[in-house]
């Protein structure tokens, strides 16, 4: 009896121990549901990293946080040119995508000093700033080859207002339309052009819509603008989105004037509208035109069973699209900032640029390195107007990315609300800006 | 004559200290992770914490505004809309399969096997497929009408304010808390005396009467263990479900916006945490009231044999 209770005061004593162990805080500790993966491109468990950690602290060593895995193909693995390049091992945590910005937040908020290298997205840079979570910049570039003023004239603006260059971006990836040559030629119409009036756009998307006998679509003109694109349509209808300088959400006539050719459009059977369907219609063959990011011209590819390309997004009142990236920094709790910035370095220089462009298909953000070309995604044969990509480059702005993505989500929510006809773009866009308003903190005017 | 009258004192002492012991595990972790959290939840929802950590002590603040949103209001009502039906329907159809499956069949155990086999998958997975079955332009259930009507069917699920209720409704009758109502049911129903049943045959009485004056006042203990327990899970369990089938935004027009979804809105997604553990507070305070009215109620309709 004595043997059972000293035998279980022993096992509930162990059970403490391993809570309090369990609890303890370990500095060097990756983020939980990471995937830690060397330069290599070979994933290894947390654990195994671990025992490399003590050659982090010689400056040999450093850990880079992003949320896509790198290429398997080694000639396009960046980290693994910057390891061969700057004798410093690279171990790349990602973190998937639709959680990367809220873990980063956490990472910032508790001091986490396990990354070294955070690439930050455009809504997180200004508070991780804020709250001094990653370092500037400036003394690195003053004694570095990177050339600040070759940077796309968006990146400077974004960098304007915080005082001091935080980060540096990894690419500039922009949005365009995605049309179906086929569909085009079986309709004969001609081809989008980077010139295209948003009117003829309208035109050409009801032209290329085929009905079925009962009055439903069998092939849409236009597909409806997804999460990000819905900006680029307000944008062309020239509202301002975002203002930098107070951070606040700008829509107005542009917006309701889109949205409301968007119910025309559903109306008709020209768009789908809004449902719980994740396919891609464009991809499908069952819609003939789509505006997408630019990174969707290395999915496509030569993967579709039909010809396409692409031009920029329509013009309206303006050209607009919103650029996409993510920022370099360097984590302030750092240990190794040195071979962070040296890892940064090559990164945004040429050749670092050149493996993300061939990998990523977007162009690098560096406008010198843009103008070669390199991303040129060799399988998207039937892809001429590569111009679209520099147009859509230069007409780019850091628009809605730069609003917390609660209120951009409820926005395009309430907009897709009026397409399926619930309430009218006047309320959409008004309860839209109420929201930003009650969010963000400030009074509508 | 001490040292006897000691001994027991001592014995006592160490039974205690054993016994406390053994409760110390389950009391650390009841600390660490149940009590601190709400505590910490409720210091935090005074505070306007954001994501990246500032933080300003501001009162009540959080709550007033909280108050005068629009969006809480709704998604108030649709949480408690959402939590009474989900209650009133999973319990309905958990009954339902249980007495079915109380009826000796030899089929029963596939039978058994294949109602609960989608319960034990992750809510998450289920919710994905269910999206894909009820996808208006690329459903598989559009597709199948379309196929038995002859007719191109595009009826809009999940988005269209006339059906999302009713699919939201089908879908949380696969789920593991539905699974697991089904079996509690089931072993209750395994406790009902042979001998009632069969004292009402020899009185005449049909099927329903039996169900009602004898089933449900027998099983009524059981009843209202599930109820509990499936109101708790519509409450906090919301989330896993609705999140990948109607977006954090609740679609359609907000009409599926519960507040486990407002919450995970404004804490990740708008980065206000402070504002996010203010709902949270809110939120347990409607658990423990809807905890309270049915154990309220359960006093008046619940039959314990002793």
């Amino acid at each position: 009896m004595k043997l059972r209770k000293l035998f279980g005061l022993l096992l509930a004593l162990t059970m403490v121990l391993s809570l309090l162990v369990g609890c303890g805080s370990d500095d060097n500790k990756e983020p939980d549901d990471t995937k830690v993966t060397d330069g290599t491109g070979e994933t290894k468990d947390n654990k195994e990293t671990k025992g490399e950690d003590n050659e982090g602290e010689t400056g040999t060593e450093i850990n880079l946080t992003v949320w896509n895995e790198p290429p398997k193909d080694d000639s396009l693995n960046m980290y693994l040119a910057a390891e061969k390049a700057t004798g410093i091992k690279i171990n790349v945590s990602v973190i998937p995508e639709t959680e990367y910005s809220s873990k980063l937040n956490q990472m910032v908020a508790t001091g986490d000093d396990s990354a070294d290298i955070l690439v930050v997205w455009e809504n997180d840079i200004a508070n991780f700033a804020e709250v001094k979570g990653i370092e500037p910049l400036d003394d690195y570039l003053a004694s570095s080859s990177i050339n600040s003023n070759d940077f796309i004239d968006a990146v400077a603006q974004l960098t304007e207002g915080l005082g001091a260059t935080y980060g540096l971006p990894w690419c500039a990836a922009t949005e365009v339309l995605y049309y179906n040559q086929d569909m085009f030629d079986e309709a004969g119409l001609e081809y989008p052009n980077n010139d295209w009036a948003y009117e003829d756009f309208l035109v050409a998307a009801e032209k290329l819509t085929k009905l079925n006998s009962d009055g439903t679509t069998q092939v849409y003109g236009f597909d409806l603008p997804n999460l990000q694109t819905w900006w680029a349509g307000i944008g062309i209808k020239g509202d301002q989105i975002y203002d930098p300088a107070t951070g606040r959400l700008v829509i107005g006539d542009g917006a309701v004037s889109f949205i409301q050719d968007c119910v025309d459009m559903a109306k008709k059977g020209i768009m789908p509208v809004p449902s719980s369907d994740t396919s891609d219609n464009f991809g499908a063959g069952k819609a003939a035109m789509s505006w997408q990011g630019s990174w969707m011209v290395g999915s496509y590819g030569d993967t579709l069973d039909f010809n396409w390309d692409m031009a920029t997004i329509p013009t309206a009142a303006r050209k607009y699209n919103t650029l996409h990236t993510g920022f370099y920094t360097i984590n302030s709790k750092s240990k190794n900032k040195e071979a962070a910035w040296k890892v940064i370095e090559f990164l945004m220089g040429e050749e670092g640029q050149r493996i993300n462009s061939q990998a990523s298909g977007n162009p690098s953000a560096l406008v010198s390195i843009a103008e070669k070309g390199e991303w040129k995604v060799e399988a998207a044969k039937t892809v001429e107007n590569w111009d679209a990509m520099i147009d859509s480059l230069e007409a780019g702005v850091f628009g809605y990315t730069c609003i917390p993505a609660g209120v951009t989500g409820n926005a395009v929510s309430l907009f897709n609300t009026a397409v399926s006809g619930q309430i009218t773009p006047e309320d959409a866009v008004k309860q839209a800006m109420e929201y930003a308003a009650e969010t963000i903190g400030y009074t509508l005017d | 004559m001490k040292a006897r009258k000691k001994k027991p004192m001592n014995r006592r002492l160490k039974n205690n200290l054993t016994a406390y012991g053994f409760m110390t595990p389950w009391f650390i972790g009841f600390i660490a992770f149940t009590l601190f959290p709400i505590i910490f939840m409720f210091a935090v929802s005074l505070t306007n914490r954001k994501l990246t950590g500032i933080s300003q002590y501001i009162g009540f603040t959080n709550y007033i505004n909280i108050f005068k949103n629009p969006n809480f209001w709704n998604s108030f009502r649709v949480t408690i809309f959402y939590t009474i039906i989900v209650m009133i329907v999973t319990s309905i159809w958990a009954l339902l399969m249980a007495m079915l499956l109380n009826h000796k069949n030899r089929l029963n155990g596939i039978f058994q096997f294949c109602y609960f086999l989608p319960s034990v998958i992750p809510s998450v997975a289920l919710s994905y497929a269910f999206r894909s079955i009820f996808g208006r332009d690329a459903g598989l259930l559009n597709a199948f009408l379309s196929s038995i009507t002859g007719k191109n069917v595009l009826i809009n699920w999940l988005y269209d304010p006339a059906f999302v209720y009713q699919t939201v409704f089908f879908i949380t009758l696969f789920t593991y808390s539905t699974g697991q109502m089904m079996l509690i049911y089931r072993s209750g129903l395994n406790e009902v005396s042979k001998q009632l049943y069969e004292a009402c045959d020899i009185d005449g009485a049909n099927s329903w009467q039996k169900f009602f004056h004898i089933t449900l006042p027998q099983i009524s203990p059981v009843l209202l263990f599930n109820t509990v327990t499936g109101s708790v899970s519509a409450l906090n369990g919301s989330f896993a479900l609705l999140y990948p089938l109607t977006g954090e935004e609740g679609n359609p027009n907000k009409m599926t916006q519960v507040l486990s979804l407002l919450i995970y809105n404004e804490s990740f997604s708008n980065q206000r945490v402070g504002y996010g553990s203010a709902l949270s507070v809110i939120l347990f305070l409607i658990a423990c009231v809807f905890g309270i009215i049915i154990f309220a109620l359960s006093k008046k309709l619940v039959y314990y044999e002793n």
